[in-house]
């Protein structure tokens, strides 16, 4: 048997090597990942090649406000891989996912009928005026979309974040400009998210588990 | 004064205060379906009611703008679902039930008529095979039959007398096939069978196409019959697809070997695709099809995107002018083109 204790982050727990949330729907594997018992409790393995959010906190993430009742606005959710961590670790609140593509959005209605804190909500992200009217201003906004202009899309989106909200974002450079080296695609990110008013908390790339992918954590700071 | 609506109500709110609400029935179900309209641009119930007898009022979507709202991009406090005993997992159950009608919603009428398209193709095939194996196989008990009848109407009496003996009206006598045992006789007769169904089973795909395309393309089935209106649309992905073609694309549809060919081999360019197989184009003289062709496509790319983007029935008045169009044609190109005789250099 794995001895299993906590990882640091909130609700993030460790073997030494893998991670590991707690599973909100004990018995239920969303993406094939293990199921580990240890004291009663039933932890779900978060795999950091499935999942950008994984990858960033193997690389060093510090930055977590993840708490149970925080409320959460995941843009790209795809079928949710990631949300389904997310909604281990925010139990008792609530995670808007929304995706634009019937596919995955098949399996992600399928997900949150078991899930009692998922809402699932197909809409694209461009035009978050489509889905404001069912989001409450929201304590972390979190966004994985592999569009050229990922940064606009976000930027839109955090009129939907709380003051002193956090927001995530998970950069593919070659989704922006192929032809640029991707340090660069990351600090014009960067500048432009400093441009439009947020505080720039910490970055990090995720290779070796995602090549060309770099995690931007920010908190927006609007005065009013 | 301000209209707001959220997904649990709507509300009029003047400095901070709501003033009046219409909260929605507290069922996901009906949540949905307001959520819905919502999403379609449409007005709730609510939302009319409360504007009912309102003078001027201002709204924060653009949407609201349809019930005469004045837009504005006002910040302002929404109301709370708690403060109005609602909780978020009813919005979760109204918003899977929202996904799942609009999920439902994603595959339309047009793809099941483009399968039910696909699934004539394979049924004519079928019966072809069939039908080629009946014949080889029955001309062995009494060849002569072929001559008599053809078609369905072949497989029909193989099915229902079997031997020709007691094949109704029929002269079998000094027929040069063999006698059949009552074995053999069975077994062919149950494989004629199976050759009628095939056949009322593709008359009932056509109904059934022809039912729908109704309601889906009523324009597009009118000018150019359900069923070619079916093949364009399967041909063309979808009828949205339809609709965005230009109709030097549309008249060329079902072609696309033919257009092949020729850019590969230099063969004579189509001058159209399954719009062929409507009479306006078969009945016509060779030398004024590519003309009709041009004439009827352009028509037809008007009725699928009516049907498409307008729904309204402009069928009628198009149908008009596509025959006067053709009477032009017919007049212009009355005679046959006179082929000069290539002169040898
Ligand atoms: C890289 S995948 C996300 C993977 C997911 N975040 C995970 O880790 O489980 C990106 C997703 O964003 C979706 N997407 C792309 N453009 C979008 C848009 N404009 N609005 C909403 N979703 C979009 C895609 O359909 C795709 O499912």
């Amino acid at each position: 048997m794995v001895e299993i204790t906590p990882h640091g982050l909130p609700g993030v727990y460790t073997d030494g090597r893998t991670i590991y949330t707690v599973n909100l729907v004990p018995g239920q594997s969303v993406y094939g990942e293990k199921l580990e018992p240890h004291l009663d409790i039933q932890y779900r393995a978060w795999n950091p090649k499935r999942s950008k959010l994984a990858a960033f906190i193997l690389k060093g993430c510090k930055t977590f406000p993840f708490k149970e009742d925080s409320t959460v606005l995941y843009l790209g959710a795809a079928t949710g891989t990631t949300a389904s961590h997310i909604s281990d670790l925010v139990s008792s609140g609530t995670v808007y996912c929304v995706e634009i593509s019937p596919p995955p959005f098949r399996k992600l209605v399928a997900l949150c009928e078991t899930r009692p804190n998922m809402i699932p909500i197909m809409a694209d992200a461009h035009s978050p005026e489509t889905y404001e009217h069912l989001v409450d201003t929201v304590d972390i906004v979190y966004m994985d979309i592999a569009q050229r202009h990922q940064a606009d899309i976000f930027l839109k989106n955090l009129r939907l974040l709380k003051n002193g909200g956090t927001a995530y974002l998970m950069v593919k450079a070659r989704s922006i400009d192929v032809s640029k080296d991707p340090r660069v695609v990351y600090d014009s990110v960067k500048k432009e998210l400093r441009e439009a008013g947020l505080k720039v908390l910490e970055s990090s790339e995720l290779d070796p588990f995602e090549k060309d992918h770099m995690a931007v954590v920010s908190i927006s700071n609007r005065q009013s | 004064m301000y209209l707001v609506t959220t997904w649990f109500g709507s509300f009029l709110i003047k400095d901070d205060e709501i003033v009046e609400k219409k909260l929605f029935p507290a069922d996901k179900e009906e949540i949905a379906q307001r959520l819905i309209r919502v999403e379609d641009w449409k007005m709730v119930r609510e939302e009319n009611e409360l504007v009912k007898n309102l003078e001027e009022f201002f709204v924060l979507e653009k949407r609201l703008e349809r019930i005469g709202g004045t837009y504005s991009q006002e910040e302002l406090e929404q109301p709370k679902p708690e403060d109005h005993g609602f909780n978020k997992s009813l919005l979760r159950d109204a918003m899977i039930e929202v996904a799942k009608k609009r999920l439902r919603k994603a595959v339309g009428t047009d793809d099941h008529v483009s399968q039910a398209v696909h699934a004539i193709d394979d049924l004519i095939r079928t019966s072809n095979l069939l039908s080629e194996r009946l014949h080889a196989w029955y001309n062995l008990h009494f060849p002569e039959l072929e001559k008599f009848v053809s078609g369905a109407k072949y497989a029909k009496l193989i099915a229902e007398h079997g031997d020709r003996e007691s094949i109704p009206s029929v002269e079998f006598e000094g027929s040069v096939g063999a006698e059949l045992a009552e074995e053999d006789r069975e077994t062919i007769m149950h494989f004629a069978q199976l050759l009628t169904e095939v056949d009322s089973e593709k008359r009932k795909l056509e109904e059934y196409i022809e039912a729908n395309m109704k309601d889906l393309a009523s324009n597009l089935s009118h000018l150019a019959g359900p069923l070619i209106g079916a093949r364009l649309i399967s041909l063309a992905g979808g009828l949205d697809e339809l609709a965005k073609m230009p109709s030097s694309t549309i008249q060329l549809l079902g072609a696309e070997k033919a257009l092949f060919r020729h850019i590969k081999e230099g063969t004579k360019p189509p001058k159209h695709g399954v719009i062929f197989q409507h009479p306006y184009l078969h009945k016509a003289p060779y030398w004024q099809r590519g003309n009709i062709a041009r004439t009827f496509a352009g028509k037809i790319a008007i009725a699928a995107r009516a049907d498409h983007y307008s729904k309204e029935f402009i069928a009628d008045g198009l149908k008009i002018d596509l025959e006067k169009a053709f009477k032009e044609i017919r007049k212009k190109h009355k005679d046959p083109p006179v082929r000069l005789k290539k002169r040898r250099k």
